[in-house]
């Protein structure tokens, strides 16, 4: 009892050790030509705890940030690590839909829950890098370690397709026009499921019988790519190592696309699974096969029923970028699962808030 | 001289050196001071005497041939008996299958309780039911898929984003406000998308499993 009594004591006494001081265990990392420049980088509110082997790092703070670059700024995503390689030690925060310009401050919000071992050695707990910035002009700057270039790309095109389409509401049918398209995209995002979903690297257990699953496709005519066929390994809750063929019918070489995955629950209704995204080289008409050691699992009691398949972007050689036209995904299956772009929940939470003139305004802005 | 004089087993014993060393000491210490009981000593080694060399001589009267025959026909005899009744287990392998049985089985019940314990304590839960799965699939004859590593998974919610391991999970996004739209990539990546009320700025959090 003496012997239990002094290892518990012991190890207490190395929990309460470990206790880091925050103060100055938060380190931003930028480049020395870095298009912005950090004004405030504090702790916060955030707090550590120490479970078993592992520190939880509560982080709650909010960094400021200028634009010193003499272009606008449209997106911002920054790396945050507490380790390099165990699960849950890496993070990123993606601000998109920004219009900084030269000049300007901005905040970063960080909430988020990272994991470390207790004992890493001396130096900051966090470690916030600058994985990339783009500009109004699409060009981009950063370490791009995490591909943030493809993705705040993609998030700003959709943001300008979607400012695009309202604008060109308002102009056709005025205030009151906007305001009927935005009840209409605010009743489809209130419809839009929201199960959860694992993805899962590799096989993942199971024990029930599989069965080779056809995956149907959704057919985007303006897409460049074309899915030809495609099938994956199927139990009741898990899809996994999907394999498709694709062939490209652009003019222009690809080299990597991104499919979105619709699985159907047991009630018949879809839902947008996830994305998998693929590094391909696909010249002008060629065909491929993209093949990914991953599996989705849906949640406890359901089941997959079937899978479709959709082309939701595309990136050329050339480093241009193809999505979806507002037209394509009118498609009735498409804008039932699709998510709206961040910019388009943007400019609804700005009606929700403040109303059809705020809106407006924010549409002339640019 | 002792009060009390061994008695004529201890004093035979001691004259054909049969004793116990710490009787045998006792005896001699008691015979050295005790003519009577130091004459029985002598008395009896004669006897010993007398009846070694009357063993080493065969008696006249004896046939050893006809009690070499009868002795051969005896064993036949008993053999043969023994056939007709069936095995005979001796007292000790009774005891040791027997008597010791319920300490066996003492034995490995708590070895079994040991490991269980070790098993609860130790091994995830999402194993333990998989686990099982597989025994009773196997107990039905139903097909078994191979068994793999579960590995970490990351999974998007309406709560956030959670990373899942053994069984046990963490939320990595944030606990004070839903997400307004999540997702996973099959590269092992989730995202979730959050909305400040205050500014209205879209903050998008991705956790990454590899």
């Amino acid at each position: 009892m003496l012997r239990k009594i002094s290892i518990l004591s012991l190890l207490a006494a190395g929990a309460l050790v470990a206790q880091p001081d925050p103060r100055g265990s938060i380190k931003v990392d930028l480049p020395k030509d870095s298009p912005i420049s950090v004004l405030n980088a504090g702790w916060g509110e955030s707090s550590t705890a120490v479970r078993g082997g592992a520190m939880v790092l509560d982080l709650r703070t909010a960094l400021t940030l200028r634009n010193s670059s003499q272009r606008r700024i449209r997106s911002v995503t920054l790396l945050v690590q507490a380790q390099e390689v165990t699960p849950g030690g890496k993070a990123s925060v993606s601000v998109p839909s920004l219009d900084i310009g030269p000049g300007e401050t901005f905040p970063v919000k960080i909430d988020l829950r990272l994991l470390r071992p207790v004992s890493n050695g001396a130096g900051p707990l966090v470690q916030v890098a600058l994985d990339g910035v783009l500009f109004d002009d699409l060009s981009f700057f950063g370490a791009n370690r995490l591909n943030s270039r493809r993705s705040m790309t993609v998030w700003e095109l959709e943001a300008r397709r979607d400012r695009k389409f309202f604008k060109a509401v308002l102009e056709k049918s005025g205030p009151d026009g906007l305001q009927k398209e935005v009840f209409t995209a605010l009743a489809r995002q209130g419809e839009r499921p929201l199960p959860g979903v694992q993805s899962v690297r590799g096989r993942s257990t199971n024990i029930e019988p599989e069965r080779d699953l056809q995956i149907a496709f959704l057919k985007v005519p303006e897409s460049p790519i074309e899915p030809m066929e495609g099938f994956a390994k199927a139990s009741s809750s898990e899809v996994h190592a999907p394999r498709l063929e694709v062939r490209n019918r652009s003019d222009r070489p690809v080299r990597y696309l991104e499919m979105g995955w619709i699985l159907k629950d047991p009630t018949g209704r879809d839902f947008l699974a996830g994305t998998a995204p693929a590094d391909v080289q696909l010249a002008p008409g060629a065909t491929g096969s993209v093949l990914q050691d991953t599996t989705l699992r849906v949640p406890d009691r359901s089941t997959v029923g079937g899978m479709t398949g959709f082309v939701s972007s595309v990136e050329f050689q050339d480093g241009t970028f193809w999505i979806p036209s507002r037209a394509a995904l009118a498609d009735a299956q498409l804008s039932r699962v699709v998510a709206p772009s961040p910019e388009e929940q943007r400019l609804l939470r700005i009606y929700s808030k403040k109303g059809i003139k705020a809106l407006v305004e924010e549409l002339k802005k640019f | 001289m002792t009060s009390r004089h061994p008695s004529e087993i201890d004093l035979a014993l001691y004259s054909s050196g049969d004793q116990a060393m710490y009787e045998r000491l006792k005896t001699a210490l008691h015979v050295r001071r005790c003519a009577h009981c130091s004459g029985r000593v002598v008395a009896y080694r004669g006897d010993g005497e007398v009846v070694k060399n009357v063993s080493l001589t065969m008696p006249s009267s004896v046939d050893w041939e006809r009690l070499s025959e009868e002795m051969t026909g005896n064993i036949h005899v008993g053999l043969a008996a023994g056939e007709c009744v069936g095995p005979v287990h001796s007292n000790v392998k009774q005891v040791a299958r027997g008597g010791m049985g319920w300490q066996k089985g003492l034995v490995f019940a708590g070895l079994g309780i040991v490991m269980l314990g070790a098993w609860w304590l130790n091994t995830a839960s999402v194993e333990t039911t998989a686990m099982g799965r597989i025994g009773r699939a196997l107990w039905t004859g139903t097909p078994v898929a191979m068994l793999a590593d579960p590995g970490v998974s990351v999974e998007a919610s309406p709560g956030g984003v959670v990373v899942k391991e053994n069984g046990s999970s963490m939320a990595l996004t944030s606990s004070g406000s839903r997400p307004v739209a999540v997702s996973v990539s099959l590269q092992g990546a989730a995202r979730a998308r959050y909305m400040d009320d205050d500014t209205g700025q879209m903050t998008i959090t991705t956790v990454y499993v590899q």
